[in-house]
């Protein structure tokens, strides 16, 4: 039994306290892969709220078979989902653009004019993939997750998960070549 | 300048995926080719972008603590105590309570009288009806298939329209993904198990020709998911999310309503041909209908702000992308076209209109 089942069947024995620890050990990486789909750090945390909230409400659906951080990450994209479904009907909009404390972290890497250049179109790319293949690409990242588990996560089979980020990793090269092409 | 190598061979590289030797020639390739230079940049800035970590400065716990439930596992809960036996127990319930039904309706009929379990000719004509769920053993006679076996069979079945080969959608017991268990002309048996293909519940289940099948499952509400299994390669050659499908009339083309969150509503086929996309605050629903020449196409749109569905009628362009030619304030239904000038729609109370296109 990994650690992660070990805390979970603390919650499950009635143990809040091991409830406070297994959100320690991943809002951080659950923030950062929440922040990178929504471009919105107050949106990134109002849903972590919402994703830790049903974690606790549903644990004990929780089957032992899955790793516990691919069954948290399926609950964070439908979080994700509902969310953005509600503020849709608010007629509020997503947003369309990454913050600074994203772009900016590249700057103080010593790198040539060229090099900032062309990671700025990247993140530009990465910004504008569309929200699946995009889901995939994060998932493949911030994780590192392998096609079977992002397959499981989305809800979709392995070989759409592997399209998808291959997708995705297509539209950022197809981009970068036609932007060095401008140049 | 074109070079053997693309964005697949470079990916394996960057995930050093590659032998020493290989990865040594790609290395030296990279010196040189600028267009596998730039695929690598784009695989390295990618990275760069997501490995950048941003500190989270909030407390999540103190955020929700006052809307959880702490005595919700202190196992004193009779509520939460009954939802963890359900859970617990779904599999066993959802198999037991119809069997349990049907168990009552049938101890029912024959208090009552109505039943003559020795009358052949009752027998075979009750069962032409599949049972919904039921536990079975098969008896395989190929050799893909192990004794005794355990199946349950899902209702779902058919036979090739040539009568040589009949379907069956099962499900082996302890898998997770549903199986077409499918018995050829001389009656040997092979199945297909549809790995990881998930679905709630099967929508169609028939024979496109008489080699392949089609299976249509409903992922949610919203999207669907067609598999295409070929049984002459004993293998799945099609999977495509979405709705609406429709074959063409030489069954070589598939067309089917790309949805899903946050993306836009298209017309495509199988080969990843897109023909028409939504406009902006539109969705496209329900099903779509085609002429048998491919040239006109009838589907309904949704305005998602007044939620007010139209019917379109689009014409297939020499660019082959459909141009909408008019718009019907319609019932909304499935649709039909009675020859290449005519329409009706069956709306979902059972009335028939029918549109004259000329």
């Amino acid at each position: 039994m990994d650690n992660d089942n070990i805390l979970v069947a603390n919650i499950l024995n009635g143990n809040i306290d091991s409830f406070s620890i297994l959100i320690s050990r991943y809002e951080k990486q659950l923030f950062n892969f929440l922040l990178r789909l929504t471009s919105s750090k107050e949106d990134s945390e109002e849903i972590m709220q919402d994703v830790f909230l049903r974690v606790y409400n549903y644990l004990y659906k929780y089957d032992s078979k899955w790793k516990f951080c691919s069954w948290l990450y399926s609950i964070a994209i439908n979080s994700f989902k509902d969310f953005y479904k509600k503020k849709k009907q608010r007629n509020t909009e997503y947003y369309d653009h990454i913050p600074d404390y994203l772009v900016n972290s590249f700057t103080s890497i010593e790198e040539t004019y060229e090099t900032k250049e062309l990671y700025y179109e990247v993140v530009k790319l990465i910004n504008g993939l569309k929200k699946d293949h995009r889901t995939a690409l994060i998932l493949k990242h911030i994780q590192g997750f392998s096609y079977t588990e992002i397959a499981k996560i989305m809800g979709i089979s392995q070989v759409n998960a592997r399209m998808k980020v291959l997708r995705a990793r297509q539209t950022i090269n197809d981009g970068l070549l036609k932007f060095k092409e401008r140049c | 300048m074109s070079c053997k190598y693309d964005l697949e061979d470079i990916i394996k590289y960057f995930e050093g995926d590659f032998s020493k030797e290989k990865f040594d020639e790609i290395s030296a390739h990279l010196e040189k080719c600028k267009r596998c230079r730039t695929m690598y940049s784009s695989l390295t800035l990618t990275k760069q972008f997501f490995d950048v970590d941003v500190e989270y400065k909030g407390n999540v716990l103190s955020s929700i603590e006052g809307l959880i439930d702490k005595n919700r596992y202190r196992c004193k809960n009779p509520l939460h105590f009954l939802d963890k036996l359900v859970f617990n127990n779904v599999y066993i319930l959802k198999v037991s309570i119809p069997i349990a039904i049907v168990s009552i309706c049938i101890i029912f009929s024959i208090h009552n009288g109505n039943v003559h379990l020795n009358s052949d000719k009752y027998i075979s004509k009750n069962t032409a009806q599949i049972p919904e769920e039921q536990n079975i053993s098969i008896e395989p006679t190929a050799s893909s298939l192990n004794n005794n076996d355990t199946y349950i069979k899902k209702g779902h079945f058919a036979q090739s329209p040539n009568g040589e080969m009949t379907a069956e959608v099962i499900r082996e017991k302890d898998l997770f993904f549903d199986s077409i268990l499918i018995t050829d002309k001389n009656k040997e048996n092979f199945k297909i198990i549809l790995e990881n293909i998930m679905y709630t519940s099967i929508e169609s289940f028939s024979w496109i020709d008489n080699n392949r099948i089609g299976l249509c499952g409903e992922i949610n509400p919203s999207v669907k998911v067609y598999v295409v299994i070929d049984t002459n390669g004993k293998s799945i050659v099609g999977e495509y999310d979405g709705i609406g499908f429709v074959w063409n009339k030489d069954k070589n083309k598939l067309y089917y309503i790309m949805t899903g969150f946050e993306v836009i509503d298209k017309i495509v086929d199988n080969e990843g041909n897109t023909y028409y996309e939504a406009e902006s605050g539109t969705s496209i629903i329900g099903t779509i209908a085609i002429t048998e020449d491919e040239e006109k196409f009838a589907f309904f749109v949704n305005e998602n702000s007044q939620n007010k569905r139209k019917l379109i009628l689009a014409k297939m362009g020499l660019d082959k992308k459909l141009k909408k030619e008019l718009e019907i304030d319609a019932q909304f239904g499935s649709i039909k076209f009675n020859g290449s000038n005519s329409l009706s729609v069956t709306g979902i109370d059972g009335s028939i209109t029918n549109y004259d296109l000329e």
